[in-house]
């Protein structure tokens, strides 16, 4: 999955596609809520809410690539929110990062349902006590993400898109801190909405 | 303007209060350190690696790391100790500020002091009278509980004035010994969970067994917990002849009384949180305090009691209450209690202590250079204490 990223980002990078020059950067916010089920040992109940407050999207239009079953955009979204308590609140400083390749498909009008296979990466480092000692350690999640949702684009200015999505991901957690190190694994799901400005590749039957 | 940035990031914090810590006296047990005639002189001097530790925790931050530090208690030096930030979500600072802490005598040597493993420093977050927790610990031992005892201290930290504040006695292993016939059972912590931002209240609840805290004791895989959880589920209507046996139903009544009492709405009855569970061998469980600085607090008309009332007047409402209060016979206990509790505490010794409390310690109140309690904050609340405790004296 990072490869394909990766090769999608350096196709869309590297040519000299029409959609270049039609501005293919859109960015926004999204927010959600939802639950996370984790392991019984880091919360007695294993399930904890999940709040995504202030995160930032920059969606990026994929639109010359040639594959078979093109994606259409290349998502990226910052959990800034999350960052910024964590940041204040504890000390383990995360932040969540998901990118995820967007296919379309037109629904009704300027309705598209948008289909979202992802990489959802956690990083962060810890401050940990090692011989009474205060030391930064990195942590790191790594969780399989995707969403599903439906999109309305607003093609005059300024050009918007609302969405309104179902995200979920799966993966595991590490922490290296020597006094409390653990792999856990972790499971969330959450409704999210979100509001993009720019200009996102537009429904197929928009064209 | 940077360098006065720069200066203020550097500066040496609040100017110091007045020096208001009794002379000191003979050390003979740790009857001093828990005195309502006292104020204790303590210093911490926290070298630079452990100030950093300590700097870095956060009120969401679980568990916190211990650093170390020297203390000296009332001239007695304490040598090599614990500290570590107490407090949650109301009551966490930051150790620049005014910190809840634990000073953890036999973490790092393990030598006790006076034969005490560590003792809580509290903040006396939210409220001015300096004087509420101890009251509260006070009232919990009056109506024959067992309880911490509590004292107060000026605190020194590496030389600066951090102004008053409450000690608390530990329930340890020694205080396990000092409060039962045998210290060795298990001791549970039934305090909330904080998983990040998420709070978990913890209550006896069947597959929940294990939100209890061990403290002291063995582990058991919470099977003592659990026979209490069990007994709750049989007791769909009536209690069930288990339940009534693994619980010191008098005890436990008596303890919530206190609390409607006090109004201590953050505790076992009202707000399942701040209490502890101790399983005597061949003995019922026996329920205790802990934290208890949101009892007779200057509640406003809108809360429960209204205005002028510190007590608080709706049923508790908890696992063990609710199959309590659902049974008849122990419905009469629940009446019955409250009405000893009342005599208990109604005697004016509350008052008297209170009074006392009042002449020792306003100077350091307002004059504490980390929590600035006005003159007139701190009258006006002593004021409205005193007025209910008068009040609730000789009431029957």
């Amino acid at each position: 999955m990072l490869l394909l990223l990766a090769s999608v980002a350096h196709a869309a990078l590297s040519s000299d596609y029409p959609g270049a020059t039609q501005r293919p950067w859109a960015i926004g916010l999204s927010s959600g809520a939802g639950f996370r089920v984790l392991e019984p040992r880091s919360i007695p109940s294993g399930l904890a809410p999940r709040l995504d407050l202030l995160q930032l999207e920059v969606r990026y239009s994929l639109e010359p690539c040639t594959w078979s079953i093109p994606p259409q955009r290349l998502d990226l979204q910052l959990n800034t929110g999350r960052f910024a308590t964590t940041l204040t609140g504890t000390t383990s400083a995360r932040l969540p990062v998901t990118a995820y390749l967007t296919w379309l498909e037109p629904f009704w009008r300027r309705h598209s349902v948008s289909i979202s296979p992802g990489m959802s990466a956690e990083l962060g480092r810890d401050l940990v006590v090692v011989d009474q000692d205060l030391r930064r350690r990195p942590n790191a999640s790594l969780a399989i993400a995707g969403r599903i949702g439906l999109e309305k684009s607003r093609f005059w200015w300024p050009a918007s898109t609302t969405g309104l999505y179902l995200q979920g991901q799966i993966g595991t957690a590490l922490s290296l801190d020597p006094n409390h190190r653990f792999l856990e694994r972790e499971m969330s799901v959450a409704l999210q909405y979100s509001v993009a400005f720019g200009f996102p590749p537009p429904p197929k039957d928009a064209r | 303007m940077i360098w006065l940035l720069l200066a203020c990031q550097t500066s040496e914090g609040p100017a110091p209060g007045p020096e208001v810590f009794s002379p000191p006296t003979a050390h003979i047990g740790h009857d001093w350190l828990f005195s309502p005639q006292r104020i204790n002189r303590i210093d911490i001097e926290i070298p630079d690696n452990s100030w950093a530790i300590l700097a870095a925790q956060r009120r969401f931050s679980y568990p916190r790391d211990k650093a170390m530090a020297t203390a000296t208690l009332d001239g007695e030096d304490a040598g090599w100790v614990g500290v570590r930030l107490r407090g949650g979500l109301g009551s966490f600072e930051q150790i620049d500020g005014k910190p809840k802490l634990e000073l953890d005598f036999n973490a790092f040597t393990g030598e006790r002091f006076h034969g005490l493993e560590s003792i809580s420093l509290n903040n006396r977050s939210g409220y001015c009278t300096g004087m509420q927790e101890n009251l509260v610990y006070a009232a919990y031992d009056q109506a024959g509980l067992v309880t911490s005892r509590t004292g107060h201290a000026q605190v020194f930290v590496n030389g600066q004035d951090y102004g008053l504040y409450v000690v608390v006695e530990t329930q340890d292993d020694r205080w396990l010994r000092r409060n039962f016939n045998d210290p060795s059972g298990n001791y549970y912590d039934g305090k909330y969970h904080l998983s990040e931002f998420w709070v978990h209240w913890v209550d006896f609840d069947a597959g929940k067994d294990n939100w209890f805290d061990l403290e002291e004791g063995q582990d058991v895989d919470f099977d003592d917990i659990g026979a209490v959880s069990q007994a709750i589920q049989e007791s769909q209507d009536s209690m069930s002849p288990a339940l009534w046996s693994l619980v010191d139903w008098p005890q436990l009544l008596a303890l919530m009384r206190v609390e409607m009492w006090t109004g201590n709405a953050d505790s076992y009855g009202h707000g399942r949180n701040n209490y502890r569970v101790y399983f005597e061998p061949g003995r019922p469980m026996v329920m205790a305090p802990w934290d208890t600085d949101a009892g007779l607090v200057d509640v406003s008309e809108d809360t429960d009691g209204g205005s002028g009332d510190m007590a608080l007047r709706s049923d508790p409402e908890n696992a063990l209450a609710q199959v309590c209060l659902a049974d008849p016979d122990c419905l009469a206990m629940w009446v019955q209690a409250g009405e000893q509790v009342d005599a208990d505490l109604s005697d004016g010794s509350l008052l008297t202590l209170a009074e006392g409390y009042q002449e020792l310690l306003e100077e350091g109140i307002v004059g504490d250079p980390r929590r600035a309690c006005s003159q007139n904050a701190w009258a006006t609340q002593t004021e409205r204490l005193l007025a209910y405790l008068e009040s609730r004296t000789g009431e029957r």
